[in-house]
């Protein structure tokens, strides 16, 4: 297949390649990819999408999802490299959360569906955080953190000040729609963070606590994607050796602000 | 109803927090308990040798700050809370 797109990169413990000699799907594509930490050859899964009658995607030349809508067959794409990261994680503590990276250390937002964890990232990369992932975060054996480098993806347009520099993208319409933001290189980390500082976030009043080991495990595994035995002895370790806080606000900028405060005091660094 | 001596199963992952807290996996892996100080000492004398007034003898020696009423109502309190997270053998 001669691709007018192709790209390699790396989805956590995974290298993929995704290709489309269909433009407009290719460009699709190269917005939905363009977080993630480029490899020079993909090892695990290659995923193609072409169009005949309809759009066809595959994975590793088996077909994966076929339809006439292009949002679909890309939707499936995503939908399955996840599944494969979150099965290739096993062992290793997966969290849905999402993470920044600030002055080398890793920021660890994790917080119910709705929280606000995406617009929260946004939010921070605006105010000078690198963007890591909004929504998969893995520690490892050695309590190393890293990230899932999907685009930010939020469910509606996001303020036009908090998107200046970053490249914008949406796709489907109605309860399907994605809109994508892809921070500029400068504002990405793809780095392995050896220390952070969990934060659980939720709505109400105003409110910066530090958490109890045994409050902030409760809080966080409520997150976990996996929950083996080895995930929980690594969350052990976390919580017991990382900084953990309880963040609530009415509004997201009442939130960022008290995550502002705690990224610059002495909590941000111990 | 909980068991007479109960006793822990042996499959469940616990870890200790440092401070002095512990932390059950439920068998699903879909949740967990943390048991403060006391009731960490009472998980690990769910092994089957330990009726319930045994444990509070045990724990009473082990907190003497804790009054006896406080201790027998704690030990019931935390074997409810493990029978009902699937945590102890089904054994009376």
């Amino acid at each position: 297949m001669s691709a007018s797109f192709r790209r390699c990169f790396r989805a956590l413990d995974l290298t993929v390649s995704v290709a489309s000699d269909v433009p407009t799907v290719a460009a699709t594509l190269d917005m939905l990819t363009s977080c993630y930490e480029l490899v020079p050859r993909a090892e695990d899964y290659a995923y193609t999408i072409d169009q005949a009658s309809s759009y066809t995607a595959r994975v590793n030349d088996v077909v994966l999802y076929e339809s006439a809508s292009e949002h679909e067959v890309v939707s499936a794409i995503e939908l399955d490299i996840y599944d494969r990261v979150m099965r290739a994680a096993q062992g290793r503590w997966l969290v849905h959360a999402a993470t920044l990276a600030h002055d080398d250390r890793g920021l660890v937002l994790v917080g119910a569906s709705g929280a606000g964890k995406s617009t929260m990232a946004l939010a921070l990369v605006a105010k000078g955080a690198s963007y890591v992932t909004d929504e998969m975060t893995l520690i490892d054996e050695r309590g190393v953190c890293r990230g899932l480098g999907r685009p930010l993806t939020l469910e509606s347009r996001p303020d036009a000040m908090f998107t200046q520099g970053m490249r914008v993208a949406v796709a489907g319409s109605g309860a399907a729609q994605s809109v994508w933001v892809a921070p500029p290189p400068e504002r990405r980390s793809v780095t392995a963070l050896e220390r952070h500082t969990w934060v659980h976030l939720s709505q109400g009043p105003g409110e910066l606590r530090r958490l109890t080991s045994g409050e902030a495990l409760v809080a966080f595994w409520g997150q976990s994607l996996t929950t083996d035995a080895r995930a929980l002895a690594i969350a052990t370790d976390v919580v017991s050796g990382m900084p953990a806080y309880a963040v609530r606000g009415q509004s997201i900028a009442e939130s960022a602000e008290l995550l502002e405060s705690l990224l610059a005091g002495p909590g941000g660094s111990n | 109803m909980t068991a007479r001596a109960p006793l822990r199963h042996a499959t469940v992952t616990d870890r200790e927090l440092p401070d002095g807290e512990r932390v059950l996996l439920t068998p699903d892996g879909s949740g967990v308990l943390v048991l403060n100080p006391l009731g960490s000492v009472i998980w690990t004398l769910c092994d089957g040798a330990h009726d319930v007034e045994g444990m509070a003898r045990i724990i009473g020696e082990r907190f003497p700050e804790v009054a006896p009423e406080q201790i027998a109502r704690d030990v019931n309190a935390v074997l409810k809370q493990l029978a009902e997270a699937k945590l102890l053998d089904d054994v009376s």
